[in-house]
């Protein structure tokens, strides 16, 4: 019996050794191949981009057997740029990835993660032939070099709801925010029918959507930080005018405090700022909806023939120093934004390229003249400008959160101390530094 | 011949004190062996992060570049000048009391209620289970999905007059949290009285009894107080889990409104993997760590008491 047990004691521990010895060995052998795969290419999951991304990269693989493209979109996490975070400090992290927004792209290029890609040959040549030197040239430049190509950009409009507007029977679309509120109140049912959807939740990057976007077109274009001056900005004309707008529209009763899923689109808000990426979503779930695109509010004192600006949102594409196929990977990235693919780009997932030439190129026409909203889209983008590049994005957005937004939105402060709070905050972690 | 028979009798004592010792030395090394797995597991992801969280809660540093600046108490220093470390302690401090009490009440209850059942005890008990194995994420989405100004909830209550701005009050959205993490774990801390009620001798009861004590005088001259041991442990997890809320806060009101639901763990996560400061996040999270463990050492200090049957 002894000696029986004394066997089964061995013959565990020999088990358990094989074990250990195994689960090592094959981590081992799994992170091995993760450093021998060809270029490793990281995408947004999304269900629209991963349709075009996996055609792209089959018809990469099979004219290029020698530098595969081994694609996946980004594991899954909390946030993207969490998980591409983790992934860098582990080396586990891809070649080349496609989801980076300009802030995190300013962050990764602060921490020498991201190769310059001005420095890289037929940078300019590739630029020009996707139609997109301007663009580089006037917005992405960080620290004296481009870090990320823009693949796409979504600009925000206004949307409101053409049932209640031909039941009110207004014609004439409001331009600034007195017209605007003059119409809330003969559209408005108290806890009916709301003015305005607004979000008003604390996450950092809604602000991109409501505050930052109304910001654009109230200062004319204008960025809402000096970057080079650390300055922050939001405690001007424009400033105070879009605070004062948001804690009107609160005030009011325009905007309940609590969120209401897809409530424009339910027909319970009249008027909604949305991009053009919301149209596709819209037609397929709410297909009954009629709505009428028109460029953003702008404040009273807003020139009456001045161009209305708006806020883009944009995603690109980054290539990592720690890449061991640097060379391949640029290959790649030449190959994607030739230019030749952004048809197949539009019609596939509904967002607009990020290039100079979408109203008048033959190549999109035909999507245009099917998607007659999205080109309401394109045609803003000569008016739209791009989100900051600072590597305090984060940061500065959850101050306004915290010091302007939240506070408006339950009546704590007024327009013009929120305004002033929040630029005194954030100008302090400007001059302290990331 | 005597003689001879004893040094017999010796050398196989002898021989057989040193199978005993090879075997012990056997069966220690199994259990080693069998250790072996957890505390290799431990060192590897508690014990050295820990350590690692220690060294950088002294320095400046982004978790993706090399470069670690050594900058002294200053991240310690920032923590306790921080007004967010204030609000999330309030925030903490408002949820324990909310939480606390609700969930070992409820608990309690259906613990006793489950000791009354005769039959598919094991049932009941593993179907109370089911909100403790489920996916945070998920079950924080179809929460706020119910409770949201036009959910579920409120679609109903509005039938009689009422809209209850379950997450977008600043005074009650703790309190709604609350009631989420108690829907989690009440099946589990329920499981965990039950084990305490079962071990109560029913003889002390049926003596109680003869001398004539109320059901009510039962209750609490028998249950709770033999119960200590449950409370305690309860007690114990209950607090450790309010200074470790994440991701019902994170998931349902990202910290708002006004900061109201903002927490020690989600400022943690903010600082290291939002803002990229790693070193202040450590700090951070050993700042909490100890203010933690002073609850749970001032806990057993005051509650917990040597029970014997």
């Amino acid at each position: 019996m002894a000696l029986f047990r004394k066997l089964m004691i061995n013959r565990l521990m020999t088990l358990l050794i094989y074990i250990t010895i195994y689960t090592i060995v094959m981590s081992c052998h799994s992170s091995k191949l993760e450093v021998d795969a060809n270029v490793v290419y990281w995408t947004a999951p999304s269900v629209e981009l991963s349709r075009f991304e996996s055609k792209m990269v089959e018809e990469w693989n099979s004219s290029h057997p020698d530098s595969t493209i081994d694609w996946k979109t980004i594991p899954a996490g909390t946030t993207s740029e969490e998980v591409l975070l983790t992934a860098i400090a582990t080396r586990t992290g891809p070649d080349i990835c496609s989801n980076i927004f300009g802030g995190f792209a300013a962050q990764l290029a602060d921490a020498q993660v991201l190769v310059a890609l001005d420095t890289l040959p037929g940078f300019w040549d590739v630029m020009e032939k996707r139609k997109m030197t301007n663009i580089i040239r006037n917005n992405w430049f960080y620290k004296g070099h481009v870090y990320v190509i823009p693949v796409y950009v979504n600009p925000e409009m206004m949307w409101y709801n053409k049932k209640m507007l031909d039941k009110s029977g207004i014609t004439k679309l409001p331009r600034t925010y007195s017209e605007f509120f003059t119409l809330l109140e003969k559209v408005c049912i108290p806890q009916e029918v709301y003015g305005l959807t607004v979000d008003v939740s604390s996450k950092w990057y809604r602000r991109w959507f409501d505050y930052l976007t109304l910001y654009a077109a109230a200062s004319g274009g204008e960025p809402y930080i000096n970057v080079k001056e650390k300055e922050a900005l939001l405690d001007n004309q424009a400033g105070i005018a879009v605070t004062q707008f948001f804690y009107q529209i609160f005030e009011k009763g325009y905007a309940p405090r609590f969120e209401i899923q897809d409530g424009f689109q339910k027909e319970l808000f009249f008027a909604s700022i949305k991009g053009a990426g919301e149209i596709v979503r819209t037609k397929r779930m709410y297909p009954d909806l009629e709505y009428v695109i028109t460029p953003l509010l702008v404040p009273d004192y807003y020139p009456i023939d001045a161009p209305v600006y708006t806020l883009a949102e944009s995603k690109g594409m980054v290539l990592f120093n720690t890449s061991r196929k640097k060379g391949e990977s640029w290959d790649f990235m030449k190959w994607y934004f030739s230019g030749e693919h952004d048809s197949l780009w539009l019609e596939l997932t509904n967002f607009l390229p990020a290039r100079e030439d979408l109203i008048g190129n033959p190549i999109f026409i035909e999507y245009f003249n099917n998607n007659p909203d999205i080109k309401l889209y394109a045609e803003a983008l000569d008016f739209s400008v791009p989100l900051v590049l600072t590597p305090q994005t984060v940061e500065i957005q959850t101050i306004l959160n915290r010091e302007l937004w939240q506070p408006i939105i339950f009546g704590l402060k007024s327009p013009a101390i929120a305004s002033r709070d929040a630029n005194q905050t954030i100008q302090r972690i400007l001059i302290s530094g990331p | 011949m005597c003689k001879k028979i004893t040094t017999k009798r010796l050398i196989f004592m002898k021989k057989s004190k040193t199978v005993k010792i090879q075997e012990r030395r056997i069966y220690e090394f199994a259990g080693y062996g069998l250790v072996a797995p957890y505390i290799i597991y431990t060192i590897i992801f508690w014990v050295y992060p820990f350590i690692w969280g220690l060294i950088i809660s002294f320095k400046k540093w982004n978790i993706i570049s090399p470069e670690k600046e050594f900058i002294g108490i200053s991240n310690f220093l920032k923590v306790i000048h921080d007004p967010l470390f204030w609000i999330s302690f309030k925030n903490i401090l408002f949820f324990m009391i909310v939480y606390v009490p609700m969930v070992i009440i409820c608990s309690l209850g259906v613990a006793l209620l489950l000791r009354r059942i005769k039959f598919l005890q094991a049932f009941f008990a593993s179907g109370y289970l089911m909100s403790y194995v489920s996916a945070g994420v998920a079950y924080s989405i179809v929460f706020s999905l119910l409770f949201s100004g036009d959910g579920l909830i409120n679609t109903w209550l509005s039938n009689i007059g009422i809209t209850i701005p379950w997450f977008s009050s600043p005074k009650i959205a703790m309190a709604s949290i609350a009631i989420i993490v108690v829907w989690k774990y009440l099946g589990y801390y329920s499981l965990i009285f039950l084990a305490g009620l079962q071990s109560i001798p029913t003889s002390l009861y049926e003596s109680a009894e003869i001398d004539g004590a109320s059901n009510w005088t039962q209750f609490w001259r028998i249950t709770v107080p033999l119960l200590n041991p449950a409370f305690t442990i309860i007690l114990i997890f209950a607090v450790m889990l309010s200074f470790n809320i994440f991701t019902e806060p994170y998931m349902i009101t990202g910290g708002g409104p006004l900061d109201s639901t903002q927490t020690f763990v989600m400022q943690i996560y903010h600082q290291t993997f939002t803002a990229l400061h790693a070193g202040y996040g450590s700090s951070f999270a050993i700042v909490v760590a100890i203010i933690s463990f002073t609850f749970v050492f001032a806990i057993r200090k005051t509650v917990e008491r040597e029970i014997s049957y």
